[in-house]
This record gives structure tokens, sequence and C-alpha cells, in this order.
């Protein structure tokens, strides 16, 4: 059957209007309209895990002889899986390590979101239930049909999901030929990108390091036994799958240029950070060599120019222990800039986009570190939570040492989450205390995801939480700004629009954004792009650059919608609640 | 005080390595200084080697992380029972917590300093610094900035207080506390916050002028180097951002540990060590300044097993052993810091010293030449040779050559004076004068060298020895 995404109509009560457009390619920027921008809102986040009925409980089978594994586990995903409007949940689960295994084994669970917050686990009857040890996770749809699929890296075989389109899925992992089952290979993040602007998407995997339970290796600090660190084992080398188009892969690592870093992968993500058309990689590096940033010459090879562009280490030159990554453009200056998490001692890091392959390490001329120097931190993302028009940031922490608290008073194993907010001047505040119930959290976070659960046009936040359930945050904001959910549809290319560059423009505020498969830390989520407008009741002008495609230009649209753009059509598809 | 000198011990091995840019344009003397000093372990080895003294019951040494700790607990119990409300002992006592990650413990111990003196530097830094390390910025500048009104030298508290304020997006007035500070302090690390300060205001020539100062001062600062040649790169200097950062690799490399087969269990036994060991050492400070000599000295040596690359703790035994008359295990002591920081002269010159102290005029001399060996451009070794020849009166004939060396090292009127009674010792009358004429143009007013100049011009024999001494200057 041909896939529609957007019902017409559906259990929460969204419905269709279908709209004319005024439809046009390259045409100039509306510049008449004044720049509308809010006050100073107040975010704040609610725990409203505790009544989503989410009853998953993350596992990352340690048995106490500490394996590395347990440290970096795991990653979810959100996204729609059923096409009914609603973004769903994915959580990753660890695996017991150490033999013997017990004879029901944990696995990873997948929640259906019936609206409200109300969330009904769908495992069994979905068969996504992998007992595998989950660390990564991206979704994309490969066979562009209109469904999303699933790829989940593990520790040992991978798993690759496809999406039936009847609320089921099928392991098609022997026939896509992306196992990568060697049993010493940890996995770390991993993204669906079309590398080559053919259409279809493929697939690259970061991988963290050869490891195995029989290695033995210990570690002690101040006289207690701890996790050993990563430099005690080889790096694993990452991989790049191209998708042949009829339902295989092909292993073109070598080739393209992507299995020559010796980084410890961790969290990526792929965008055009450099503005000219296709999409690059970027993969964060849990230590030396630092992170690498893999530029695509539209050829199929990649270059890391890490070191050269300033992302490879902060701006001592140190490589740090490097987790999650996502990328944004926080200053609105039409180049994605990056933010990197990491180990306790060392900044979040925002890297700012200066353009012409050059980034500058900001964290202490922005603020964007502020929260991060005593914890451990994970998921990361720019969000704008408030909707004022700029990007605000949300990392998650939570130390890796499960008895750092006997070795380190400064610190903690769980910790809040932090949230800092964007100022429009190019600098953010930490404005985690005074974020409703967001200090009262205590996370152990490793992969965070961001999307709006409640269709209410704020984006929530998921936190898989290590050996703990995960936390739902619903957020709020006091100033009613405008907003609106973009949702692209490849026709001729990819189907979900993967790496395509949208542009919006409201009067003078003029936002970017791409729509990425797998980031953060190690998990996927936004495939619907969100854009806050501040005061402007209506969008002048969007602009869709697709990946391997042409540009599409839409205008005059209205806010507070989601919004399907069709590749290729002028009209544009509204779907959405009127406020 | 004792905050300071352990955090300065980290630093002395880099400055040192501003001597290793050694030219040796003076084949004359070099060849002179290479044969005496190739003797030299020969002469030192037929030294008899007294064993450092031993307490009776000294315990056996930690044999893990978790003996190390309980042992320095215990040391810290006790400094604190024998010298209670002292603040230095309670200083002790609060990094001993800070150095186990106590770090709430370790800001009660310093308020309690405070409680003791208010004046207390080294609370407010170590405060500071904590501050520092959890990210509140704002307390680590407060805290830092006290410091700096209590005691202006504390390079430390200059160091948080600009960091802090780069932090809290206040690069001008980082820019402002540094650019003072430096001019009388120029250290690295204070160039390297200068050059970020100055980064974050987009005043990129100075950036890469402070990056530049940093990496002059420490050229193994490594972290500089990336630094410099990110701001090169934002000014289009790319040749030289590609050399810059060649260097970067370089000294990172050398970073790297290198491992040998891949070892199953590993702890930090080795780096506690070394923490340690400063800390023993500086409760042996303590112990020092209050009069207990014999407890002082047991935990400088204990310190020295604990790291065998500890040198503090060395150079205060070689100056306990020096002052109490126990020359050869001062002399030991100094052997053993020659081989740490083997290219620092001033330990030969201080073997020399004893040497020549006691009359022993070979070993001296060798001590000498090999100070000049391992640091040809420094002055120090030949002006002590040519002091050793000359006040000797054995093998007078080297000293004028020694003394032309001297003075193309150090130009200075007292070094041009031993040349003159090089000179005159070995009969060069004209050479003499031609020396104390350069003397007097240097100074002038000299009385003691025109005195000296008119007796040579008369034709007078030295009545002694024309070596001015160390006073007249």
């Amino acid at each position: 059957m041909e896939a529609n995404n957007f019902p017409v109509t559906s259990s929460s009560g969204l419905r269709i209007l279908a709209r004319p457009a005024f439809a046009g390619l390259f045409l100039l920027w509306a510049t008449g309209s004044v720049f509308l921008r809010a006050a100073e809102p107040k975010i704040s986040f609610r725990d409203v895990t505790f009544r989503t009925g989410i009853k998953f409980q993350h596992t990352d089978g340690s048995t106490g002889r500490r394996h590395i594994v347990e440290t970096v586990a795991s990653g979810l995903a959100t996204f729609d899986y059923d096409g009914d409007g609603l973004i769903d949940i994915y959580f990753l689960n660890g695996a017991p390590l150490d033999e013997p295994r017990p004879t029901v084994l944990p696995r990873n669970a997948l929640y259906r979101n019936l609206g409200g917050f109300q969330f009904r686990e769908v495992t069994h009857q979905a068969a996504v239930g992998d007992t595998g040890y989950g660390l990564g996770v991206a979704v994309g749809d490969f066979d562009n049909d209109g469904f999303p699929d699933v790829y989940i890296s593990n520790y040992g075989a991978n798993v690759f999901y496809r999406n039936n389109g009847d609320g089921t899925f099928t392991d098609i992992t022997p026939q896509t030929g992306t196992a990568s089952a060697h049993p010493e290979k940890a996995g770390a993040g991993t993204s669906f990108l079309d590398f080559d602007g053919d259409g279809d998407l493929d697939l690259y995997v970061a991988n963290y390091l050869a490891f195995s339970p029989r290695m033995g290796i210990t570690n002690s600090w101040r006289g207690i036994p701890i996790y050993p660190d990563p430099s005690r084992f080889r790096h694993w080398p990452d991989q790049l799958f191209r998708n042949n188009g009829e339902g295989t892969f092909t292993d073109i690592s070598r080739e393209a240029g992507v299995d020559r870093h010796q980084g410890r992968g961790m969290g990526m993500v792929c965008a055009d950070f450099d503005n000219d058309g296709d999409t690059d990689v970027f993969v964060a590096s849990d230590g030396p060599p630092g992170n690498s940033l893999l530029i695509n010459d539209g050829q199929g090879h990649f270059e890391d120019i890490a070191m050269l562009a300033g992302v490879a280490f902060d701006s001592a030159g140190l490589a740090h222990g490097a987790m999650g990554a996502d990328c944004g453009d926080y200053d609105n200056d039409g180049w994605l800039d990056l933010y990197v998490t990491s180990y306790q001692g060392q900044w979040a890091t925002l890297y700012r986009n200066l353009g012409g392959a050059l980034f500058d390490d900001v964290t202490q001329a922005t603020g964007a570190g502020a929260g991060s120097l005593n914890h451990v931190t994970w998921g990361c993302n720019f969000v704008d939570f408030d909707n004022d028009g700029d990007r605000d940031i949300f990392y998650g922490c939570g130390h890796l040492i499960d008895n750092i608290e006997l070795l380190d008073d400064s610190t903690s194993l769980e910790a809040p989450p932090v949230l800092l907010v964007n100022t429009g001047r190019g600098t953010f505040v930490n404005a985690s205390a005074s974020a409703g119930e967001l200090t009262q959290v205590k996370a152990v976070a490793r992969g965070v995801a961001f999307d709006d659960l409640d269709n209410d046009g704020k984006v929530d936040v998921v936190i898989l939480s290590s050996r703990r359930p995960p936390v739902v945050l619903q957020t709020d904001a006091s100033a009613n700004n405008s907003w609106v959910h973009l949702h692209l549809q490849g026709t001729r290319t990819n189907r979900d629009g993967v790496g395509a560059r949208v542009k919006v423009a409201a009067g003078k505020l003029v936002q970017i954004a791409e729509v990425h498969s797998g980031r953060g830390y190690q998990s996927h989520y936004g495939t619907r792009l969100h854009f806050g407008l501040g005061a402007h009741s209506r969008i002048d002008r969007i602009e869709v650059r697709w990946i391997g495609g042409g540009v599409d230009v839409w205008e005059n649209l209205p806010a507070h919608r989601q919004i399907v753009l069709r590749e290729g059509s002028p009209d544009w598809i509204e779907i959405g609640r009127l406020r | 005080m004792f905050f300071l000198c352990a955090m300065a011990a980290g630093a002395l091995s880099g400055l040192a390595t501003a001597w290793l840019l050694r030219s040796k344009n003076s084949p004359n003397i070099d060849g002179l200084v290479n044969q005496i000093s190739a003797d030299l372990a020969a002469s030192l080895a037929s030294l008899p080697k007294p064993e450092p003294f031993l307490l009776p019951d000294e315990p056996p040494l930690p044999r893990n992380t978790r003996e190390l700790i309980e042992e320095v607990n215990a040391l810290v119990a006790e400094l604190i029972k024998i010298c209670p409300n002292n603040v230095d002992a309670l200083e002790m006592k609060a990094r001993a917590e800070d150095w186990q990650g106590k770090t709430k413990a370790a800001i009660a111990t310093w308020e309690e300093c405070l409680r003791l003196n208010p004046q207390y530097v080294h609370a407010y830094v170590g405060m500071a610094a904590l501050a520092a390390r959890a990210g509140e910025h704002e307390k680590a500048a407060e805290l830092a900035r006290k410091a700096m009104e209590l005691d202006p030298t504390s390079f430390r508290a200059r160091d948080i207080l600009a960091e802090s304020l780069i932090n809290l997006q206040r690069p001008a007035e980082a820019v402002e506390v540094l650019e003072e500070f430096l001019r009388n302090d120029p250290r690295s690390r204070g160039f390297f916050l200068l050059g970020r300060a100055y980064s974050l205001l987009d005043q990129w020539e100075k950036a890469a002028q402070a990056y530049q100062a940093a990496v002059n001062k420490y050229p193994r600062y490594a972290e500089a180097y990336y630094a410099l040649a990110r701001v090169q790169r934002r000014l289009g200097q790319r040749k030289e951002a590609q050399e810059t950062t060649a260097k970067y690799w370089e000294l990172m490399k050398q970073r790297e540990p290198t491992r040998q087969g891949m070892e199953t269990a590993v702890d930090d036994f080795k780096e506690m060590s070394i923490n340690g060991a400063i800390l023993l050492t500086d409760i042996g400070r303590v112990y020092f300044a209050v009069g207990q000599f014999h407890r002082a000295e047991r935990l400088w040596q204990r310190a020295a097993k604990l790291d065998p690359h500890n040198v503090p703790c060395r150079q205060l035994l070689a100056t306990l052993c020096q002052r109490q008359g126990r020359l050869w295990e001062a002399v030991s002591w100094y052997r053993e810091l020659t081989q740490i920081e083997s290219d620092n002269p001033v330990n030969w010159l201080e073997i020399g010293q004893l040497f020549a102290g006691s009359l022993q005029f070979e070993e001296a001399e060798a001590a000498f030449s090999k100070a000049c060996e391992v640091a040809p451009e420094r002055p120090d070794g030949y002006a002590a040779l040519v002091r050793l020849y000359l006040s000797s009166g054995r093998k007078v004939e080297r000293a004028p050559q020694v003394a032309r060396t001297l003075v193309t090292k150090a130009p200075t009127a007292e070094n041009y004076v031993l040349l003159a009674a090089s000179c005159e010792q070995t009969g060069d009358m004209e050479g003499a004068l031609s020396a104390l004429k350069h003397a007097l143009q240097l100074a002038p007013q000299n009385q003691t060298y025109q005195r000296m100049y008119e007796r040579l011009l008369a034709g007078k024999p030295s009545a002694a020895s024309t070596t001015p001494s160390k006073d007249e200057k």
C-alpha cells in the first residue's frame, strides 16, 4: 500500500487541512515585515514519567566485573513508527555480558504514543525486541516506502528492522549485509544519510572499540575498583554501507576513507557543515586522537579535517572524552554549529561554524559549557524550547563510574540535566534552576531524545537513564510564541528528506535546520523539524534544498501548525490542531 | 607557601628546557670542558658513598594506593596532633582531603585555616581552585581576588582569577589582571591565559603574541602551540599554522605513554605516589619550620623513595645535609638530582662548591665542567671554574681560556675582572689591562676596578690576587 504518514483522522483528533500555497523557486526573501522577537519567556519541565505507563527499566548487564561497554549503554529513538502523527519511543537495552546468562534476556522496548503522554508497550506486537547489547540507533526509510525503518548498533551483531507498514517490523539484517557481526566489536552512534545523493539512504556506523569480557581488563582509582578507561582497548574502525537500492548494502568503508580514523567513536551526527549541498559526518571520539569531521566530496570520498577545522580538540588542544554530538544553527547565521558533550572536568563544548571549514571553540565566550564541568555529559541538542526563534541547549548528565561518590564528592552518579537558554545575543544562560522540575530529576543519562510528544508545539524530552527507568519531561513555556513543525516528504530524493536543508523566514527571523537521522548520544529524534517563530503568526517563506535534488520554495504559510512539504509540489499539507 | 612550592614543582622541568637550545660556538673551551667532565663519572664513583641517613623504625613503603592513602592520613593526623592550631598543618590536611576527592571536607578545613588566620592566602587559593573545578566561576574569581589582595605575587591566584573571568565572559578584565602581573612575573600559563583572553576579544595579533610568549617561556607547552596554530589560521598565516601544528603533534606524541603489550590490571599507584611524595615533602616542611628536623628529614627521605623523580624533597635533603655538615650525603642527594634534572647545571655547581669547600680540586673542577657541559650558554659554570683555578692556584694556565668564554656568554664587568685576573696570573699583562678596560667601561663608577686598573698600569704585581670577591661589584 502507498504509505501516508498523515492520517485523515486519528485517535488524537488531528485533522488534515489541505491548503493552496504560493509556490515558486528561488524567490526573493520577503523583507518588509518587522522582526518580532518575544520577551524572555520562562521554560519549565514537568516530570510526567509516572503517568506515561512506561515500565521500561534499562540494564547495562552489569554483574560487578565492570566491563567498559556497560558505561556507554544506551541510546533511544523517538519516531512515528505507525504514522499516526504521534511520536513513539524506542528504548535500547543492554544485556548480560558474563556467563551464565539468564534464560529470560532483557530486550529493547517500543512504546506506542496514545496521546496525552500515555504510552503502551508494543514491543512484542511490533517484533522489535532485540536482545543484543544495544548501544546506538538510527531511524530512516531506507527503501522509500513511507515507513521508517530502524537500525541498531550493538556490542556484537547489529540489527536492521524493516518497517512493514502495518505496525510490525521484520529483521532483515542478514539480507542487507549490515550485521557487522564480529563478537568483539562494540558499536556506537549510527546514522542514515544519502551521502551520494542518489535518492536512497546509506548507512554510517560509528564504532567504539574492541572488547571481550575475557580480556579481564581491570582498573582501580584511589584504591577502589572502577571501570577501565577506553585507552586500554583498541579502537574499532567506523563503517559506511552504500544502499544498493534493492534491499542490500555494500560495505565501502575503505574506498570512502571512513575507516582510517583511530578514534573510539561515540555519538555522531551527519549534516552539511560546509554548506556545499552534500552531507558530511561528525563523530565524537572518547579521548585521543580527538573527534573526526569527515567532509564529503560528493563523490563518495570523505576527508577528515577535524584537526584543521578546529573540532578535534577543545581550544587548548585537548582531546576530550567526548560523548554526544549534535548540530544546529544557534546564532542563525546560516551555518550549522556543533555541540559536543564530554567527561567530567571537561567542558561540554560549543564549536561555532565560521564557514570556510573553520570552527571556533566558543564555549567560554558564550557560556555554553555552564553546568558541565563537574559531570559527565551525554545526549544533547539545540532546541528552541520557548519558540522565541533561537535555539537553546539541553544536555543530560550522569557519571559512568558507578561508585564515583566513594571517590569524588564533587560529582555524583545521578545528576539533573541542564538547560542553557539562548539569550539571542550569542550567549547562553544556565536556566536549569528555574526550569520547573528539572533540578529534581535524578538520572544517569545516556541517550536523550527531543520531540514534541503531545503535539502542542513545544519540544519534550526523553532521557534514557542507565540501570534505571527513563525520564519523560513535558515542556512548557510562559510565552505563547508561534511555532511550526515541518515534515518533509521526498519524492525523487529520499522519502523523509534526510539531509535536506530547510530555511524558514518569518519577517527578519531566518532560521535553518536539516533532517538528521541518528544523532546526539547514539540516539535518533527530530525527524519532524521544529521551528520557533517568536511573535510571528505567519511564515513568509520556506525553502527546502533536497539532498541530491533541487530547491523548492513555499510562501505565506500559517504558524502553530504541523505542515507537510512534499518535494516538487507547490502545495503544502497542514496537519494540526489550531490554537 | 607549601602550596606554591608543590605547584611550582611541575613547572620546573619545563623552564629548564630553555637551556636545551645549546650552541657550541666555543670549540676550545668545549674541548676542555668535555675532557674534564668525561672523567667525572669515574671521579665521583671513586668517592665514598655514604648511605642516606635512615631512621631505625622506618616502616615499609606502601605497596598500593590504599596503603599510601592510609599512611598519608596517619601522617596528617599525627601532624595536627603535634602541631595543634598550626595553620600550615591544617593546610596539609586540606590538601590531603582534596587529594582523596573529599572536596567538602577540604573546603571545611580551608575555612578552619581562615578562622585561625584570616590572612592565610593559601586557603583562599585552595578554595578558589575547588570552586573553579566545580564550575563556580563567580565564587572562584572572588576567592582568587581576595588571595591576590593579600599576596599580589600569587601567580596561582592570578591564573584562577583570570581563567574565571574568561569563563564569566569578561575577557577584558582578564587581560587587565594578566598584563599587569606578567610584566613582573612572566610565566607561561599566564601568557596562555592572556592569549585566550585576547582571542575572545578578537584581538588576534595580540593573542598570537601572548601564545608565542607562552611557548618561548616553556617550549614544551603543547596546548599553547595548538592555540597559537588556531590563531595563525585566523590570521591567514597558513604556513606558520602548519609548522606550529606539527610542533603540537610532536609534543603530544611524547606525552602519550608507550604501551608495552596489553596489561590487564592497572591502577593509579604510580600517579598517587607522585602526589603523595609532594604531600610528604610539604608535611616535612611544616615540621622543619617548627624545629622538628628529624621528622622533617624522615618524611623527605620517604618522599624520595615514593617518587624517584621528586626534586623538592631531594633539594631539601641536600640543603639540610649541607647545613649540618654531612657533606657526602649532600653530594649524594645532588648526584641524584643531576640524574633527575640532567639539563640543570645548578646541581653540578652545588656539587662543585661542596668539593671546592673541602679542597678537593679535581672533583670540583669536574663538577663545574659538567655544569658548563649541560648548560653551555649559561655563564655560571665558567665563572665557577675560573674562580676555582684562581683561588686554588692550580691549573691557572687554563683560567684565561675559560674566562674568555665566560665573557662571551655574559659580558659583565665582574666577568671581565675575572678575565683580567686570569691574564695577570698567567703573565699576560696586556690582556689583563684590556679586560679591565672593558670592566671599567661597563662599571665606570666602580672604585675597586679603578684601583686594580691603576695598579696594573703602574706595573705593580698583585698583592694576593686580582680576583675580586663576589661582594666587589
